[in-house]
């Protein structure tokens, strides 16, 4: 009876024990298994929130040089109205989605400005992004905001103003001309023109930008006043410089900023 | 009697600690093994873009024929002696370029979206010891 009683209450006791032993050795290792678990979830995290900040400024610098091929293609400087990142915040969504992160996206206003320093008169484009990432299985969650600045160097603004110059120039020293003397013949203004255009083509050239115009003048003098019509038939100008290459359906293209035809007509008085 | 008794309890408890312990070591170090693969595939695209790789991948417009030269340049970061496998694709998930290499068993992904001016794409990387 003694022997049997010390029996059973050993084998109660190591029964308990090993019990003991494997229930802590258990917990240890779910310890670990969660730490990992958690590790993998923060990098998964952290590595989504790496891919959408880096890919963010590279699918807006091709929506801007799609602005601004299409601006400059209408001779007008690029809005930043036209530039929208729906399709991109969607397939984002999409993409955190498929590795099992719920999100939250938000981006401030687009805005467009000059660049300061070289290269002169690019575009600059910025805005800010929000974002919140969020593990709902280990409850892990990720939030920053991240401004967003990058310059697409196509000298678009420059080229607004050689184009806005030229203009200038032309009308001012058309009316100058006839200001000085109402009989000024039509071709010493053609010839005037003609130097224009050459003094802008050789000042472009030095700034690797392509410079082109033609510029159509019609004088009808009548007995009281003089008209002069300036035609600007065709004015455009070309960024040929290296680096303002951009992709157009994936094939490399130059912007040309190109104004449409439009005619000034200057009246000058006899007195 | 209770020397018996004692050898026994501790064989007892000592066979049930073998028997136990490797199965619960093997999970953790699968866990863990998962965890490290895991941050060497994302430290890879990390470099990656740091490098302008993905930059000169979304610049090829999904061009398939560049597209593996490209891949080459980011696969040529993974760490030697592990097995990779890299696969560009669109959203509808046709394939543009892919590379593989080494054990392909046990690999874990990462994967990023990658726009490329005239799609939006999804490059992932699988990375795995061995």
């Amino acid at each position: 009876m003694r022997k049997a009683y010390i029996l059973t209450t050993t084998a109660v006791a190591v029964a308990y024990l090993t019990l003991l032993l494997i229930q802590g050795m258990s917990e240890e290792v779910s310890i670990l298994r969660e730490l990992a678990a958690q590790r993998i979830s923060v990098t998964r995290l952290s590595s989504c929130a790496d891919a959408i900040t880096e890919d963010l400024p590279r699918y807006l610098r091709g929506e801007v040089e799609s602005e601004v091929l299409r601006s400059a293609s209408m001779g007008i400087l690029p809005d930043s109205m036209n530039v929208g990142v729906e399709e991109w915040k969607m397939a984002s969504y999409n993409f955190l989605k498929d590795q099992g992160v719920q999100a939250e996206l938000d981006m401030g206003i687009i805005g467009f400005g000059r660049t300061d320093g070289d290269p002169e008169g690019s575009l600059v484009c910025g805005t800010s992004f929000w974002y919140i990432l969020r593990d709902a299985i280990y409850e892990t969650e990720l939030q920053d905001q991240r401004a967003i600045s990058f310059i697409v160097p196509i000298r678009i603004y420059l080229m607004s103003d050689v184009v806005s110059g030229f203009r200038s120039s032309i009308i001012g020293k058309v009316w100058r001309a006839f200001m000085g003397n109402i009989n000024t013949e039509g071709d010493d203004i053609r010839r005037m023109v003609v130097e224009t255009i050459r003094a802008y083509q050789r000042s472009c050239a030095s700034r690797d930008l392509d410079f082109g115009a033609n510029v159509g003048l019609e004088v009808d003098r009548g007995n009281v006043t003089t008209t002069v019509c300036i035609n600007f038939e065709e004015l455009w100008i070309t960024d040929v410089n290296p680096e303002a290459i951009i992709l157009v359906n994936g094939e490399p293209a130059r912007v040309t900023f190109k104004k449409e035809r439009s005619t000034v007509k200057l009246l000058f008085r006899r007195h | 009697m209770f020397d018996s008794i004692i050898a026994n309890s501790a064989i007892w408890i000592l066979a049930s600690l073998v028997i136990i312990a490797p199965i619960q070591t093997e999970q953790v170090s699968l866990a863990l093994e998962e965890a490290f693969a895991m941050s060497q595939a994302a430290d890879v695209l990390k470099e990656a873009e740091a490098l302008g790789y993905i930059d000169e991948l979304a610049r090829l417009g999904g061009d398939r024929a560049l597209a593996d030269k490209a891949i080459s340049k980011i696969a040529s970061l993974v760490p030697p002696n592990y097995g990779f496998s890299i696969s560009w694709s669109s959203q509808d998930g046709i394939i543009i370029g892919s590379l593989s290499s080494g054990d392909q068993v046990n690999l874990v992904h990462v994967t990023i979206i990658v726009s490329t001016g005239t799609q939006i794409t999804y490059l992932s990387l699988g990375v795995g010891e061995g």
